[in-house]
């Protein structure tokens, strides 16, 4: 490279010129009329000379003097060659020299026209190729958007970059073509993505990273890095919540998982159930998965607690359809809960505690590469109410009483291996006994649900960006359903070894295609006993009104079940356009194998029947396309089938039907995203599934033996959804989230379609949180719900035998209860020291003090109908203490 | 009238479980327009397509209805299991669907024959092809309900299958419709032969509870003059009254003798007792298949006691006494006179869980 350095040369040149004239000058005034110099010129604006293209192959040095007129008023009259360097310096000389300007002579005192000689130097130097950055960055923190310094980012061998404190890196002069980038460090969890490089390009980037939580000063944070590649696909349709974002919205009292509750297409649970309503879909439709182990619940009873402590969360994701193949076995929803990666300094943990109950975790590293974390939480409402009411509130309503434990354990095999352990259990008791003088009125309750599971993971990440993982898992369910309703007994015992096992191999094919593929088995061998009314526990679609008491006969059965599924699956990412349009078709088959241990109700006086088995394979194609047109805008789709297995309890010969296949479903989608800003987000997006074979009860007045469910539901739901998202930044949070909705039902051909019990037309929440300073946090939540569907109570008869009323019903689901409105607030104070934090919180619920209809109940000659309403103004105070 | 109760307004507790209950101040205990009671049925259980006596007992805030214009029916079509009532709606609805019985008060009428296979454990048929299948003893056999393809009707809590009986009471302006129900003797649904033949020495065919009488605790345990035995009790306004609903208790043995066709006495045996079977008018004892444990059990009846008042007020609605407490006799309950003087009609109805029930009137002058 040539350049020209003659800035410097010239301007002593100028500055040596005007003492050479001053000597001429002074000579010829002294001869003829003694004028005086009295001041000399002054070069005010230096005009460069290009080095001469064709002196260049010679690259010498040379110089040009000559001799420039200049007028009074400071310019260059002439300019005349005294001593030549060669014509191509002389004219560069001549052609710069009259460009320059002159503040002028003065002689005398007045200004004057002078002539000086002035002498040009060219200075040809070859300057060394100066290192040009063609590759840079910025890493910063995924929520708050602050930059993270200290992050280490390699390029495959060719050299290393740490970030500064504004979290910016470069690299100078990397060469063209592919490369495979580790963004790692000593305390950070090393991922690599890949980045290609392209002739006269500077590729610029952004990478976000997750802190895992905030870290007393002087600490550093353990980072886990959303970028990775192959870049893992997200769900089309997805709402993602991070764990220091749901542990501030209002109503969850610190529960980050209660959060979906609060997201769109979620329909509000009825109260007291903590049910799952995803996109019209039954409860049991949604799966919840932690780290790819399946669970049968998120919620303790009465939803007042999720079963998974929230500290041990990176986040939170829910799709409520049109997910990949990689899951299945559920017609609604899809919940999955990522654990987070455990510190890997220090022991860190918590304990909090508020009027429900208490929770503490602790968390450690065992050594340099094992780390381990456990955590606990038991309730204890039942003495809490005791302190503060005269009245057994047992007698009123079931109180929860709980707990739930998890241990997590790391272990770092190698460069980007590794393998966790995860086992956690949960248990839920409800009781209620409630004497009366009157034998019919004589209740019981006792519920128990408790599940444990153990799962292990492997991890590993190879060199070439690919990953693998592995992740079997075994467990048992436990549930235990007691009523006793006057003389009518009612009992449901089922318990259950579940296992599964879950790999997939994820890695990228060419420059555009990403693929995944894997193996999804989940099994079940359940025992099951159930006694009582068939009608008790009420089903979806029945006739039935809250409280009313069971039909008088009852049956008893006993029975096994096993349900197994193994589901091959794949999905590829076609990436077009520059990486704007991703296509991802995906398939997934699996086989079913459901038994059940009799095919018709048992006897013991006649040898057994046998046993039913049914295979079934399913065919599931998924497809989900996005398209990022603008930088702000995208838009999405997807399609899919999916299919359910039917329900142990279900497979009863006495009070179901053994020989139930699987249910079938098929969700479409379609929507938008717009990023009105860096942090606030629009999206939208219209669906409409449609199931099949669902299982309903037989409206025969005959219907055949051991068939008293039957598989002729159908059921379809439709509506949109918005969610209106401001992510957390500069201690703001929150997000507005609307669904517009109808879900319906048809439980047997020829009838119509009816509204879906838990169909709610509109779904809004408005949530914010945000950071007053000094340690301050105030959160509002707002909702409103449509209410549920109920089938009127037209009239009544009595039954004499029994002595009470029974409803005759109207048009089915054609009533519903009223809106449900209510306001949350939660105010905090957050504590700082040197190596722990404190947050004391008072979360309040219906501030309002509204009476929101929950339930309809009737007289007891369903004359008269009215509201179980929910809670009144409710003060929930807690603490929390974290180091 | 509704009012709200605000169940616990304290800090921190169930957020979503526990919520506001509104409490109905109509009780069923107060007669304030025509209702219908009790019905009745003599004998209490019977086999299908016996004849059987039916009674009824309809009130109103004026006392009791002695010629209310009831219809009796039977209803043929069983239940579908979709709902969750004690009968088939349509049964009210579709007068096809049930078989004419009588009318009036004291209606007599013969099981249909077929009561077992619709209403009991043997095969269901259809409505209108009702069955010759008597029931009695026939579905014991497991093998026969293995080879057909219907799902009978489970029994109640104490092995019990009832035959649906469809009342359309009127009382004046008043509409009341009423389900009845006749305890019919069928098989014992999976159960061994010889589980069937213990089945019947322990279990008789139930009979009904006999209400012995209305005692005031707090008043020398004077008794409450029924309607038709003479001079009401006179009352002062707004009296407390104690008062206890007797019946006889049964022998826990069988003795043979003593009137009562006890389990395990026969008419072989005992035929002085079981030649006209006569219950001991208690808390009966039965024998009962357990569904789970296919077991049998022995069991006593509980035994209810609804309460009933044109004016005043009961402390409860319902009293009784459980399984358990099968040696009990009584059960108390409080009344209150109203505070302004009249008269005052009460009602007690005595009722067993199988299916069987008895009734006094009782007039009170409230001074």
């Amino acid at each position: 490279m040539v350049k020209k350095v003659l800035g410097a040369a010239l301007l002593l040149a100028s500055l040596c010129a005007p003492r050479a004239v001053l000597a001429q000058a002074n000579s010829a005034e002294t001869q003829a009329h003694q004028p005086k110099l009295t001041k000399l010129p002054r070069l005010v604006h230096f005009e460069e000379a290009p080095y001469p293209e064709t002196e260049k192959s010679a690259g010498k040095t040379a110089s040009v003097v000559l001799q420039i007129a200049i007028d009074d008023k400071g310019r260059v009259a002439d300019a005349v060659v005294q001593q030549s360097a060669g014509p191509a310096f002389d004219q560069a000389a001549l052609d710069a020299v009259k460009k320059f300007s002159f503040d002028p002579a003065e002689i005398d005192n007045r200004p004057a026209p002078v002539k000086i000689t002035y002498r040009y130097d060219f200075v040809f130097t070859v300057e060394a190729p100066t290192p040009v950055i063609n590759y840079d960055g910025y890493i910063k923190n995924r929520f708050s958007k602050q930059p993270i310094a200290g992050v280490k980012v390699s390029i495959d061998g060719l050299g290393d970059a740490t970030t500064d404190e504004l979290g910016h890196f470069e690299f100078k002069e990397v060469p063209l073509g592919k490369h495979i980038i580790t963004i790692s460090g000593a305390k950070l969890t090393t991922v690599t993505t890949e980045e290609e490089l392209e002739k006269g390009k500077k590729l610029s980037v952004k990478y976000a990273l997750e802190p895992q939580e905030d870290v007393p000063a002087g600490e550093e944070s353990d980072l886990e890095i959303v970028v990775v590649a192959p870049k893992i696909q997200k769900e089309v349709v997805s709402t993602e919540i991070k764990t220091e974002e749901g542990r501030r919205v209002p109503g969850t009292q610190g529960d980050t998982l209660k959060v979906v509750q609060n997201l769109p297409g979620v329909a509000r649970a009825s109260f007291g159930s903590g049910q799952l309503v995803v996109w019209g879909a039954a409860p049991q439709d949604t799966r919840i998965y932690v780290d790819g182990i399946h669970i049968p619940l998120l919620y303790h009873g009465g939803g007042l607690r999720s079963v998974f402590a929230g500290d041990l969360v990176r986040a939170i994701n829910l799709a409520p359809g049109g997910y990949g193949s990689e899951y299945g076995r559920g017609l609604g929803g899809l919940v999955t809960i990522d654990t987070r990666a455990l510190r890997t300094t220090g022991v860190h943990g918590f304990v909090a505690a508020d009027v429900i109950d208490s929770a503490a975790m602790v968390e450690a590293p065992v050594s340099s590469s094992t780390r381990f974390a456990i955590a606990a939480r038991k309730s204890y409402l039942d003495r809490s109410l005791s302190l503060v009411t005269n009245k057994d509130v047992g007698d009123f309503v079931p109180i929860p009483d709980y707990y739930d434990a998890q241990i997590k354990l790391s272990h770092d095999i190698g460069h980007n291996e590794s393998v966790e352990l995860l086992a956690l259990t949960s248990r839920d008791a409800l009781t209620r006994t409630l004497t009366n003088q009157d034998p019919a009125q004589d209740k019981s309750d006792y519920t128990l649900t408790s599940f444990s599971r153990v799962g292990l993971s492997y991890k590993r990440q190879l060199d070439d960006g690919s990953s693998v993982l592995l992740t079997p898992w075994l467990g048992v369910d436990h549930t235990k359903s007691q009523e006793s309703f006057g003389g009518t007994p009612t009992q449901l015992d089922s318990k259950s070894t579940v296992f599964g096992f879950r790999s997939a191999w994820r890695g990228r094919l060419s420059d555009h295609i990403v693929t995944t593929v894997g193996l999804d088995v989940e099994g079940s061998r359940s025992a099951l006993n159930r006694r009582g009314s068939i009608t008790l526990p009420a089903r979806e679609g029945d006739y039935a009104v809250f409280g009313q008491p069971p039909g008088g006969q009852v049956n008893g059965d006993t029975w096994d079940t096993t349900i197994l599924s193994v589901a091959p699956y794949a999905q590829t990412d076609f990436a077009f356009f520059g990486d704007r349009l991703h296509v991802v078709p995906g398939l997934r088959i699996e086989p079913f194998v459901t038994t059940a241990s009799h095919r018709l109700p048992t006897r013991p006086d006649s040898p057994g029947i046998g046993g039913v088995t049914h295979e079934t394979s399913a065919l599931d194609p998924r497809l989900s396309a996005s398209y990022q047109m603008l930088p702000r805008l995208g838009f999405k789709a997807a399609f899919g089938y999916y299919h359910q297995s039917p329900q142990p309890a279900d497979l009863s010969a006495v009070f179901g039907n053994p020989q139930l296949d699987i249910e079938h479903a098929y969700q479409l989608l379609g929507g938008a995203n717009v990023k009105l800003s860096e942090h606030v987000s629009l999206e939208e997006v219209v669906f409409y599934t449609k199931s099949s074979n669902l299982v309903t009860r037989s409206d025969s007045s005959t219907p055949l033996l051991a068939e008293a469910l039957v598989q002729s539901g159908e059921g379809r739901a439709y509506g949109t959804q918005i969610l209106l998202r401001h992510e957390l930044t500069a201690g703001f949070f929150g997000w507005i989230s609307y669904t517009l909705m109808r879900s319906e039902r048809k439980d047997h051909p020829g009838l119509d379609w009816r509204l879906f019990d838990f169909d709610q037309t509109h779904v809004a929440t408005v949530v914010a949180s945000y950071e007053l300073g000094r340690g301050f946090e105030l959160g509002a939540r707002f909702r409103y719900a449509t209410g549920f569907p109920r089938t009127p109570v037209t009239h009544a008869f009595y039954s004499a035998r029994r002595d009470l009323y029974e409803p005759s019903f109207g048009s089915q689901n054609s009533q519903r209860i009223p809106a449900f409105v209510q306001a949350d607030a939660r105010i905090a104070k957050r504590f700082n020291g040197a190596w722990w934090k404190a947050e004391v919180y008072l979360d309040v619920q219906n501030v309002t003090d509204r009476d929101n209809p929950e339930e309809v109940v009737y007289d007891y000659k369903y004359g008269k109908r009215a509201y179980i309403t929910g809670l009144p103004t409710l003060p929930v105070f807690g603490a929390r203490f974290e180091w | 009238m509704v009012s709200r109760r605000k169940a616990l307004s304290l800090a921190g507790l169930l957020a979503s479980a526990v919520a506001c209950t509104p409490e109905f101040t109509d009780r069923s205990s107060a007669v304030t327009g025509a209702r219908v009671l009790a019905i009745g049925s003599s004998p209490a259980e019977a086999l299908p397509g016996s004849d059987v006596t039916y009674k009824i007992l309809v009130v109103d805030a004026n006392g009791l209805l002695k010629s209310p214009n009831v219809s009796w029916s039977y209803c043929t079509q069983p239940k579908p299991t979709n709902e969750l009532n004690d009968v088939a709606t349509a049964c009210f609805e579709n007068s096809a669907l049930s078989l004419p019985l009588g009318f009036g008060v004291t209606p007599k009428g013969t099981l249909p024959i077929n009561g077992c296979a619709q209403f009991g454990p043997d095969v269901p048929q259809p409505a209108s092809s009702p069955s010759s299948n008597s029931g009695m003893g026939a579905s014991s056999s497991g093998s026969a309900i293995h080879q057909t393809q219907g799902r009978p009707t489970d029994p109640d809590s104490t092995d019990g299958y009832y035959q649906p009986v469809i009342l359309r009471v009127t009382a004046g302006a008043d509409r009341i419709p009423t389900l009845g129900e006749t305890r019919i003797t069928c098989g014992l649904a999976g159960s061994t032969g010889e589980q069937f033949e213990a089945y019947n020495r322990a279990t008789k065919r139930n009979e009904n509870p006999q209400l012995l009488g209305v005692t005031i605790n707090n008043m020398q345990d004077s008794a409450l003059a029924t309607l038709d035995a003479g001079e009401p009790l006179q009352v002062a306004a707004s009296a407390h009254l104690s008062l206890r609903a007797s019946w006889p208790a049964c022998p826990t043995k069988p003795q043979c003798g003593d009137g009562i066709c006890s389990p395990g006495e026969a008419v072989q045996d005992c035929p002085d007792d079981c030649t006209t079977p006569k219950g001991c008018g208690g808390s009966e004892p039965f024998a009962y298949l357990d569904p789970e444990s296919h077991e049998l059990v022995d069991r006593h009846e509980s035994i209810r006691v609804s309460w009933f008042a044109t004016r005043g007020s009961f402390d409860t609605d319902h009293t009784g006494r459980q399984e358990g407490e099968f040696t009990e006799t009584s059960s108390d309950d409080t009344w209150s006179a109203p505070s302004e003087a009249g008269p005052a009609f009460i009602w007690v109805v005595l009722r067993d869980d199988r299916g069987g029930v008895d009734w006094q009137s009782f007039r009170v002058d409230v001074r």
